[in-house]
């Protein structure tokens, strides 16, 4: 994991990313915050959350969009603090700006429900990133 | 013993629950030597050949399979890339058939039921269409534009009953108040039976729900029809339902409510009875529910690490798996309180039996 600490700012801490970027942790997505809309909080400390993203970059996990996805490395680890175990990143609109993501699930009730593309979800399979009860879980929207 | 128990509990779990075994089992030291019986031979494993599996239709469906359903001689498969439907007839189950696209969006969940069937894709809402039996079947011949949207959104539904829970975004579902006649699908059929023509609009549920929750009664949607509740602000979720119960977290309980109502006095939520005690939510850690399936002896409970069952008794810790899928069958005649559970490498089908009185009898 190659993920450094750069700037420790008001909003969150950037990382040097292991593919050359920067990547910023949101504090808002690590604190519990009275915010109008709840937002997704990631379980996994700040380097793993940098380094999950850091493997979207590496592997080209990237929606038509151009937003980023990534999933856990360890199924026994959820990325997120209600299980989530896929991280969404937006592209961000400035090519020079840090890029900033969070905990996702297809699962009702979550924070923040999106559904990563079913054919990056195969992409994991079949590259054995994930587990087939992960494949099914996700496919099915269950986490 | 170990081979009969595995029997009832498994093929014929229509015997488990009869009357004469419950009976039988509340016989002082009977249902101790069925727990003994049970405790030396718990698990068996069998090694099936695949390689004879004949295909059911002639073709492979575009894109990846997400559920499927059988419904009389009807196959319904749904995948991302649409609903696809096919026959299979048992006195020839050597032929393939045809399959053919019935819906081209992404159909997350399939239910055929009371010659109706129903497709959750999410944003493009519940699509149903009822089924249409002829005493030539020429299913081929029979439009297969014929679906309609009965809601704008649906992440997955279920039955209660011959009505319809359909799961959105919200905590609550929404309920679909079916239109059906009693009546011989064919003129050849033997039996009368019920037949969906259509649903009402959704029905937010949200007023009734809670009210019944608070006051522990009957409530009828039309007592709270005028008022307004947001489900959103009160701490409350329904997490799944088996057919007509409903499995709410309320606060840090799990409550049991039943859909109850008649198309006279129109849609109502009750109290279960049976389910009367209310269970702590920590039943199904913190994590949230994964998915929840009816049996007929309660609800199975998917979780991150593990399927629980919780029956009018106790909650209990069926298995600590991680699941690809969970099946149950529960409007099955034999296997009502059987669960089939897709692990990795392996398919794990679960009977239990349940201590008539003490849980801490529960095997």
């Amino acid at each position: 994991m190659k993920c450094r600490r750069a700037i420790v700012g008001t909003e969150g801490i950037t990382y040097n990313t292991c593919a050359q970027g920067t990547y910023l942790s949101l504090n808002y997505h690590r604190r519990r915050m009275s915010l109008k809309r709840p937002k997704s909080l990631w379980e996994v400390a700040r380097r793993v959350e940098c380094h999950t993203f850091c493997n979207a970059q590496l592997e080209r996990w990237y929606d038509a969009q151009g937003n980023a996805w990534s999933v856990t490395e360890d199924e026994s680890v959820p990325l997120g603090t209600r299980g989530e175990c896929v991280a969404f990143f937006d592209e961000p609109t400035n090519p020079t700006d840090p890029w900033h993501g969070y905990p996702v699930g297809g699962r009702r009730g979550l924070p923040t429900v999106r559904r990563p593309p079913d054919e990056l979800i195969k992409r994991w399979l079949d590259d054995k990133w994930i587990s087939y009860v992960l494949y099914q879980r996700l496919l099915g929207d269950r986490v | 013993m170990a081979a009969a128990l595995a029997d009832y509990l498994i093929f014929r779990s229509d015997w488990k629950l009869s009357d004469q075994l419950q009976v039988l089992s509340r016989v002082p030291g009977v249902h101790r030597a069925l727990a003994a019986a049970l405790a030396d031979h718990h698990d068996a494993a069998l090694t099936v050949d695949l390689s004879d599996l004949m295909p059911v239709y002639d073709d492979t469906p575009p894109g990846l399979a997400l559920d499927s359903a059988l419904y009389a001689n009807r196959v319904y498969l749904a995948t991302t890339e649409g609903l696809f439907e096919s026959r299979f007839n048992p006195a020839f189950a050597y032929e393939t058939s045809t399959i053919e696209r019935r819906l081209e969006d992404r159909v997350a969940a399939v239910t055929a039921k009371y010659s109706a069937v129903n497709c959750s894709t999410r944003d493009a809402g519940l699509a149903f269409a009822p089924i249409t039996f002829d005493d030539h079947d020429r299913w081929w011949e029979q439009p297969h534009d014929d679906f309609e949207s009965v809601a704008e959104e649906s992440l997955w539904h279920s039955w209660a009953g011959r009505h319809v829970l359909n799961y959105g975004r919200d905590p609550i579902p929404d309920l679909l108040w079916s239109e059906a006649v009693f009546e011989r699908v064919t003129d050849q059929a033997r039996f009368d039976e019920w037949r969906v023509l259509g649903f009402s609009s959704p029905t937010d549920m949200s007023a009734m729900t809670i009210e019944a929750l608070r006051t522990a009664h009957l409530v009828r949607l039309a007592d709270v029809a005028a008022e307004t509740s947001d489900s959103r602000s009160a701490d409350i979720e329904v997490l799944g339902n088996a057919n007509y119960r409903l499995l709410i977290r309320w606060n840090d309980t799990l409550r049991v409510l039943d859909v109850a109502g008649d198309d006279r006095s129109g849609p109502a939520v009750r109290p279960d009875r049976r389910f009367e005690r209310p269970r702590p939510s920590s039943d199904i850690g913190g994590r949230g529910v994964f998915s929840t399936h009816g049996v007929r002896s309660g609800f199975v409970i998917e979780l991150d690490g593990e399927v629980r069952l919780m029956t009018s008794q106790a909650s209990y810790l069926l298995a600590p798996v991680r699941a690809a899928r969970l099946r149950t069958f529960e409007h099955s005649r034999r296997y009502r309180d059987v669960i089939l559970a897709v692990e990795e490498e392996q398919i794990s089908i679960f009977g239990f039996l349940e201590a008539p009185t003490s849980p801490n009898h529960g095997s």
